[in-house]
């Protein structure tokens, strides 16, 4: 017997053990990944995603659209532009 | 307080990133160099007012920002409020994922994201209303928290959510029309303006 169910645990965290649906879950996607949760809400989803395979993919694929597009958007800073700042900045 | 002379040392490591982020709000190279170059000065100038031991990368963008704001907003008078249709959770996963696919047809989703070009991936961020773009360009290419960004933009952190839950999902409506567009999914897909 766990803790929840033996009445141990404190009575704010109590009614805290979240359950989370497959909407639920989707609908906040974005505010798991960027880890901007309540350790509850990120509980239930995390719980969501071990028994839901096609919710746990298309997680992943949200990370891989992340991933490409920040790799897409990378860009190296000119020389002729670091020249001329370090010589602004009285560096060169 | 800041000393100036440790300014070059310290907030020269950035400047690929605020070159790529000048990139994505004035979409073209030589507004991007000058929007850098007077980034540098003015953060320069005002370094005695940054707090040693804060966030100096939050800073410089923020002052990034700012300047774009002075050099290229006066020119063009875009609205303050700029709104965004509202786009289906899982948008590009429903289409090219397991959810909905044509099973038979289906190429595997990663494989599809990796064919589109990345110049065409730039327009389709760049592609974005301006507060929209600057908050996933912050967000997903930075790597900001909703506090830095909200800090950086200087709007409260709900308004940051919703610009960049909104701008995200726009964006894979995008690159599912590019997808489209470049026969990367099977013909008889439905593009997003349908």
């Amino acid at each position: 017997m766990g803790w929840y169910q033996a009445g141990l645990c404190p009575p704010e965290t109590r009614n805290r053990i979240e359950t989370m649906d497959c909407d639920g879950a989707i609908h906040r996607v974005y505010h798991y990944l960027d880890g901007e949760m309540t350790v509850w809400k990120r509980r239930a989803i995390k719980r969501h995603l071990d028994e839901c395979p096609p919710c746990a993919d298309g997680f992943e694929f949200e990370i891989e659209i992340r991933r490409v597009v920040a790799v897409s958007c990378r860009e190296e800073a000119p020389d002729e532009l670091r020249h001329r700042i370090g010589q602004a900045l009285g560096l060169e | 307080m800041a000393d100036q002379a440790d300014f070059a040392e310290l907030a020269m490591p950035f400047m690929s990133g605020l070159y790529a982020a000048a990139m994505r709000m004035t979409r073209n190279p030589s507004d991007a160099e000058d929007l850098v170059q007077e980034t540098y000065l003015r953060a320069y100038r005002g370094f005695e007012g940054f707090k040693e031991g804060t966030n100096l990368k939050a800073w410089l963008y923020r002052i990034l920002t700012n300047t774009f704001i002075n050099m290229y907003r006066a020119k063009k008078r875009r609205p303050q409020q700029e709104t965004l249709d509202d786009v289906e959770d899982f948008y590009l996963y429903r289409r090219i994922g397991g959810l909905e696919a044509v099973d038979a047809e289906k190429t595997p989703e990663n494989e599809v994201l990796d064919s589109i070009p990345d110049a065409s991936i730039k327009a389709a961020l760049e592609d974005l209303p301006e507060q929209f773009r600057m908050a996933v360009m912050l967000a997903d290419v930075e790597g900001f928290s909703y506090k830095e960004i909200a800090e950086i933009m200087e709007v409260p952190i709900g308004t940051v959510m919703s610009r960049l839950h909104r701008g995200r999902k726009q964006l894979q409506r995008r690159l599912w029309d590019l997808a489209i567009e470049r026969g990367l999914v099977p013909s008889g897909s439905v593009p997003a303006g349908d």
